[in-house]
């Protein structure tokens, strides 16, 4: 006897990361935190410009950073000698966080808290794109240093975010990188993006992103609070 | 590499497809007083993927081949995956376009955008056949 059965069906096979994502935005709302989801490759300048962000909101906003790191806590040890709170999440063998990595760590004590809630997730352009964590917003950094064809190598990531900093631009004489070829790639794959440029270095274009990021920040808080 | 997660995630969907069967089967058997348990192997399970998703169909494929032996049922278990093109709504005119990086992933009509995908983000299992197999041993 080998009948054989079909089961017609449909399902989402990253259901269960997309599910646990929605539980920790709920989780995040109820702790009134704003989550920011910065993604990109390794060296791309995550780590020095969330310790930017983190130094300017701290006498405005009470701000906590989780660190997503396959090995280490080196980056999280950067950040709590300069006074900001991190948690670290070492991910192991996986190339990217996952909803149930920021689940455990909201559940651990202590764990990470405040109005804004800034995640570093692991150096990758590629895998942190499938792998929603229940953020409010999400960020790819691209640094002028790796070259203006990324979007279009790796578009899906870039499809699926709400902004593109440009970082590294005081090493904008040293390299071959045209603007308008990532403008052109980003905003033809996502219309609504917002494009920013910075440089960590003499603190070009921080003001500005940092404004946006607020305005993004308040705006949520008050859409919520009705 | 998610491929491995992504892997995971099919099999642990294909273990509980071939588990709810013999359950189901199992109360049929109780009400013949029959004592054999029923057991079930996925044959089969069909993905489809979507060109805006990150898959790499080959190392899909590769960690799914290593993964099943890790469980029971899915020992011999076939991954057919379906590939699905990307089709955008152009945010200009509203044409559909295949976005493309030889075009900058614009309208190949008027230049315009991707305002929505309207295919290219499935990643979704279409399909489980599930085989019973006379004894344990069969499988
Ligand atoms: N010249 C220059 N170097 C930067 C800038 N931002 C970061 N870096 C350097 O780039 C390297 C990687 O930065 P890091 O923040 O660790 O990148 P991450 O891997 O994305 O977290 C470090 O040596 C930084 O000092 C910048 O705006 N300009
Ligand atoms: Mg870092
Ligand atoms: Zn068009």
């Amino acid at each position: 006897m080998h009948d054989t059965t079909d089961q017609h069906l449909f399902e989402r096979v990253l259901q269960d990361n997309d599910q646990l994502a929605d539980e920790n935005r709920h989780h995040f709302d109820d702790m009134g935190a704003y989550v920011v989801n910065f993604m990109s490759a390794p060296g791309a300048g995550k780590t020095t410009l969330i310790l930017e962000l983190a130094k300017r909101l701290k006498d405005k906003l009470s701000v906590s950073v989780i660190e997503g790191d396959m090995v280490g806590d080196l980056d999280a040890e950067r950040l709590r000698t300069a006074g900001v709170s991190a948690f670290q999440i070492s991910t192991g063998r996986s190339c990217h966080l996952d909803a149930a990595m920021i689940a455990r760590l909201l559940h651990a004590t202590p764990h990470p808290e405040g109005q804004m809630i800034i995640i570093e997730n692991v150096g990758n352009l590629v895998c942190p794109a499938e792998f929603p964590l229940g953020e409010h917003l999400r960020i790819v950094l691209l640094s002028v240093t790796e070259g203006d064809d990324k979007p279009i190598k790796y578009p899906v990531i870039f499809h699926n975010c709400d902004a593109v900093v440009l970082t590294k631009t005081d090493l904008i004489d040293h390299v071959d990188f045209n603007f308008e070829t990532v403008e052109k790639t980003v905003k033809a794959l996502n219309p609504k993006v917002e494009l920013f440029k910075v440089s960590t270095k003499n603190g070009d274009g921080l003001d500005e992103f940092l404004a946006w990021l607020e305005a993004r920040h308040s705006i949520t808080l008050t859409a919520s609070a009705v | 590499m998610h491929e491995a997660a992504v892997a995971l995630a099919i099999l642990k969907r294909a273990v509980a497809a071939a588990e709810a069967s013999a359950q189901k089967e199992e109360k049929a058997y109780a009400e013949t007083a029959e004592n054999t348990a029923p057991i079930f192997d996925v044959v089969k399970i069909v993905v489809q993927v979507g060109e805006f998703r990150n898959i790499d169909a080959e190392s899909l494929e590769f960690t799914f081949s290593a993964l099943r032996k890790e469980f029971p049922r899915t020992q011999n278990t076939e991954l057919e995956l379906i590939n699905i093109k990307a089709i955008a709504l152009c945010s200009l005119q509203n044409h559909q376009f295949h976005p493309e990086p030889a075009n900058y992933f614009s309208c190949t009509i008027c230049g315009g955008g991707i305002q929505n995908l309207i295919s290219g983000k499935e990643l979704d299992i279409v399909n489980i056949e599930i085989e019973q197999c006379l004894t344990e041993t069969a499988a």
